[in-house]
């Protein structure tokens, strides 16, 4: 959502075409939110849209975009490149043989670099019941979901060099940290903020072969971590106001196991838990007026769902991350050795 | 970004309602929130999950449990205790129902101009769910 309202690929120009006719059309271009739910003909003709959670808005709304769709003249429903903007259709590369409307998809697609012989994780956010049986002050079943990604290499990195029954192995601290920072964060009711690298108090996770057969090798997966951030809350689209720092941190332990394929090279099944405390909000995460101590659990499982890359991707460090164009994207050295 | 509850009842009904009216459209995601109440299931009980009851193993077979986990790191809930024979419970207690994942049923595209090439191409309209965070994720 951030790259669609902001930046001047043809995609993105295509969404703020629409996004213009919309509930918060108006304002400089990527400095105020466009999110919402937007119903709209290819042509870039909007039908109707809305910013709201209330399912009876929102079944209004689509029912009014339908009804806007049978009185829309066939003639305007189509993708044409008169019906697009010169502004969109001159960003988009030209690629002899290959037609302008294929050529317009967007320029960054983080899930491009998805490692996709590396492994790749599924999290799971939620709040656990409280010490005195109290539930949350709001949205009590919310949950959330990310994902984790790791290289090859670095998912060989969770395998001891001996694999031998016992053997034990620390995962590299580049690759326990950015865990840490990036996926055991507090976004259970929504966006949130990574930490810092200097949040870091504790980031310790290490294997152990528990089973060993001539394809397979079983690890039981431990850990402890725990980070504390300061910084200051930041809003890019509200520069000017106010928001003092405030503590927010999190302390987690970790269990489970995986099963390591040595034919395949990749990992068979990854099932772990995180279990611990948070405190503290960010400035999106929806915690202002839930910030004392209240346990919080994060499951980490394999995926196969390759096209969503994760929230802090451009954080990983990975060569070309900040704006992906160039494909396929080769890591920037392995985490495991740093 | 901060959202207000939504009923379970009626969250059904509308996402029931989505897929009605979607039948004729091209759904397109870039991001998707949840926020669903957890299903009631007799295996996920919150007081069993705060009590710490014992559930099943997560241990592979022919594996010998090792020993507790020091769960103890001032967790705010003292009573939630990871272990081997809590692993399994508080897993399913955090990962998501039928219930939580009904937003999945809609076919949902990843890619916004894909979406618009598809809807294009078959003379339907296109539906965005687009959120701050990433796709399909709310994060």
């Amino acid at each position: 959502m951030f790259r669609l309202q902001g930046e001047d690929d043809p995609e993105c120009l295509y969404f703020q075409e629409i996004a213009e006719q919309g509930h918060y059309r108006g304002g400089p271009r990527g400095r105020t939110t466009r999110q919402g739910i937007y119903a709209f003909a290819a042509s870039g003709r909007l039908l109707a849209s809305i910013n709201s959670l209330d399912p009876q808005r929102v079944a209004a709304m689509l029912e009014s975009a339908r009804k806007q769709w049978e009185l829309l003249p066939t003639t305007q429903r189509g993708l044409t490149s008169a019906t697009t903007s010169n502004a969109t259709t001159s960003n988009a590369t030209a690629v002899e043989g290959v037609d302008w409307r294929e050529r317009m998809i967007g320029r960054q697609r983080w899930e491009w670099h998805c490692p996709k012989d590396g492994l790749v994780l599924e999290t799971t956010s939620r709040d656990l019941p409280r010490v005195d049986g109290a539930t949350p002050n709001q949205r009590p079943g919310a949950w959330n979901r990310d994902y984790a990604w790791f290289t090859n290499g670095e998912a060989e990195s969770f395998l001891p060099a001996a694999l031998e029954l016992g053997a034990q192995q620390k995962l590299p601290q580049a690759l326990a940290e950015r865990l840490v920072r990036f996926h055991l964060v507090d976004n259970v009711r929504g966006q949130t903020q990574a930490f810092d690298p200097s949040d870091i108090v504790t980031a310790t996770i290490e294997t152990t072969v528990v089973r060993k057969t001539s394809t397979k090798v079983h690890l039981r997966l431990t850990g402890r971590t725990h980070a504390v951030g300061s910084r200051e809350w930041r809003n890019h689209e509200r520069p000017d106001e106010a928001r003092p720092a405030r503590e927010r941190g999190m302390v987690c332990d970790i269990l489970g196991y995986a099963v390591y394929d040595l034919d395949q090279r990749a990992f068979a099944n990854f099932d772990a838990i995180a279990v611990g405390t948070r405190w503290g909000a960010a400035l999106f995460n929806g915690r202002r007026d839930d910030t004392d101590p209240a346990p919080i659990g994060i499951a980490l499982r394999l995926s196969k769902r390759h096209f969503v890359a994760p929230a802090f991707f451009q954080l990983y460090g990975w060569k070309g991350s900040q704006r992906p164009g160039a494909i396929p994207l080769e890591p920037d050295g392995d985490a495991t050795q740093r | 970004m901060g959202r207000g509850i939504v009923p379970e009842q009626r969250t059904q009904r509308t996402v029931a309602l989505a897929a009605t009216l979607l039948v004729a459209v091209v759904p397109l995601l870039v991001v998707a929130c949840a926020s669903h109440q957890p299903p009631a299931s007799p295996t996920r009980s919150r007081s069993d999950v705060a009590a710490g009851s014992n559930a099943a193993s997560a241990a592979p077979a022919g594996i010998a449990s090792e020993p507790q986990v020091a769960a103890h790191f001032n967790h705010a809930n003292p009573a939630i205790v990871l272990s081997e024979s809590t692993l399994v419970q508080l897993r399913e207690y955090i990962l998501p129902g039928a219930e939580d994942l009904a937003w999945e049923t809609i076919p949902w595209r990843p890619s916004l101009w894909e979406a618009v090439v598809e809807g294009d191409r078959s003379d339907r309209p296109i539906l965005l769910w687009a959120m701050n965070g990433h796709p399909l994720g709310c994060t």
